[in-house]
């Protein structure tokens, strides 16, 4: 009896053993979230145009968005995160070299699947020339370490970070040329954020991962994407977009007078030659009351 | 502020208000979306943000611009600043005002970036102001040197052979001589009110 009883007692401790490791391996979860550039430009039926010849007319104006998330993915970000992130990219590239006006384009004009007919929408509403399309891929995974196992206690599903959650971001801006549909340049940006929460806290550990993650990975691009601009200012040199096999590209600047040019003061390194010459020389300012 | 105001304690004299204006610009280039609501654009102007006259003089855009104008219009600010603050004032206001009105209905330029048509109205300002108080020829020789200098910079610009890049202009800006010019007569008309 007592020998049964031990054997009955040891399948019991075997048991609850499996069972708390079968509950924890459970209860790791993983999630994605992405939006395609591509299934908004070209949605299913939709064929690609080939650009022959690309003109662009400097200074550029420049309208920023994030692609649509297609509808088989649940959104990562708030519309409002969306606009501060866009808002970084236009900070860093207001008064750059050969560009203009930066829009922050509303998520409201975006269509989900709206293709190049959406684009040219935005583009007579808000006067942009060409178009930088940003789209992410976020997945984030969530494991239990063995100290989850205090989750039993209840107590220790409020207190003890028994959940390790890792969250891998990549974000990709193409640039296309409206008129054209020519895709200019593209650049990625990407970042990974590892954190630790209990078990309560887990939903707003990863809401946090997940907006630190988009923010480190739209820095990163910020600086890939001056890469590729700076890239893209030598390539064009040669005359094509991107190569050989690639379309040919002029660059203009906006005629002289206006015509929604930019005018710009710049009497340059003269006016500080003579305010120099004026300092050295003249003879002390006769102060007036 | 007066000119006792920008003296420290030694006596020493302190151009408060150029160097206001200079940190003022560099405040407005630096501050995300603060050009959206300060520089020079036509239609926004047409719509009433007629306040766009005075304070796109403050948005620069381009790093060399802005280096260029503001280093500019410190040596000469300061200069004027000593003759007489209100002068400086004046010119400043005058020039915004004036230089922006000639952008706006002598020209079709969208946008205007840059404070070079203040350092016009003060170089001519701080010109005039040194024909009236030399007594020697060579300070006389001086001033109309920067005006002649300044004169045949603006001929070159409405004859079209001013390259931008002389101008720290970027590829897409185009140095705009209306600006210079109502810049100009800006601090002329700012000189002659001050003696009125």
């Amino acid at each position: 009896m007592n020998r049964f009883s031990n054997t009955h007692r040891l399948f019991a401790q075997v048991a609850i053993a499996a069972l708390l490791v079968f509950t924890v391996a459970c209860i790791s979860t993983s999630s994605q979230r992405k939006s395609n550039v591509l299934e908004y430009l070209y949605p299913e039926g939709k064929a690609a145009s080939t650009a022959e010849a690309v003109q662009l007319e400097l200074p550029l104006n420049v309208g920023v968005a994030f692609v649509p998330e297609s509808s088989r993915y649940s959104t990562a970000i708030r519309p409002g995160e969306k606009e501060a992130l866009l808002q970084r990219v236009k900070a860093a590239f207001a008064g750059a070299e050969g560009i203009g006006r930066i829009e922050v384009i509303p998520n409201s004009f975006i269509t989900p699947g709206g293709s190049f007919e959406n684009v040219r929408q935005i583009q007579s509403a808000l006067g942009v020339d060409v178009i930088v399309l940003v789209s992410y891929d976020q997945a984030q995974f969530d494991d239990p370490n063995m100290a989850s196992i205090t989750y039993w206690t209840i107590v220790g599903a409020y207190v003890v970070p028994g959940n390790e959650n890792e969250t891998h971001t990549l974000v990709n801006a193409t640039v296309f040329d409206i008129d054209s549909e020519a895709l200019l340049l593209n650049a990625t940006g990407k970042s990974v954020v590892e954190g630790r929460s209990t078990a309560m806290d887990l939903e707003r550990s990863l809401r946090e991962a997940s907006v630190e993650g988009f923010r480190l990975a739209v820095d990163d691009m910020i600086v890939n994407l001056g890469g590729a601009l700076e890239d893209f200012r030598e390539q064009v040199k040669t005359g094509t977009v991107r190569g050989k096999g690639t379309p040919a590209v002029e660059l203009t600047s906006a005629s002289s007078g206006g015509g929604g040019g930019v005018g710009a003061g710049g009497l340059g390194p003269l006016g500080v030659v003579l305010g120099l010459l004026l300092l050295y020389l003249a003879p002390p300012a006769r102060r007036r009351a | 502020m007066t000119e006792r105001d920008s003296r420290n304690r030694t006596g020493r004299w302190w151009p408060v208000c150029t160097l206001a204006f200079v940190v003022s610009s560099l405040l407005a280039d630096l501050t995300p979306r603060a050009s959206d609501w300060l520089r020079f654009e036509r239609a926004p102007i047409a719509r009433g943000e007629i306040w766009r006259l005075l304070t796109g003089h403050l948005i620069h855009e381009v790093e060399q611009l802005a280096v260029l104008d503001l280093t500019a219009l410190a040596l000469f600010g300061v200069y004027v600043e000593r003759v007489s603050r209100r002068l400086l004032g004046g010119v400043l206001l005058v020039s915004a005002l004036v230089s922006s009105l000639a952008v706006f209905f002598l020209t079709d330029y969208e946008r205007y970036v840059g404070s070079s048509a203040l350092v016009s109205g003060l170089l001519v300002a701080a010109a005039l102001s040194v024909l009236r108080s030399s007594r020697g020829g060579a300070g006389r020789l001086l001033a109309l040197t920067l005006i002649a200098l300044f004169a045949l910079k603006i001929a070159l610009e409405l004859h079209g052979s001013w390259p931008a890049a002389l101008g720290g202009l970027p590829p897409g800006y185009e140095p705009v001589a209306a600006a210079h010019l109502g810049g100009a007569l800006g601090g002329c008309a700012a000189v002659f009110m001050s003696r009125a």
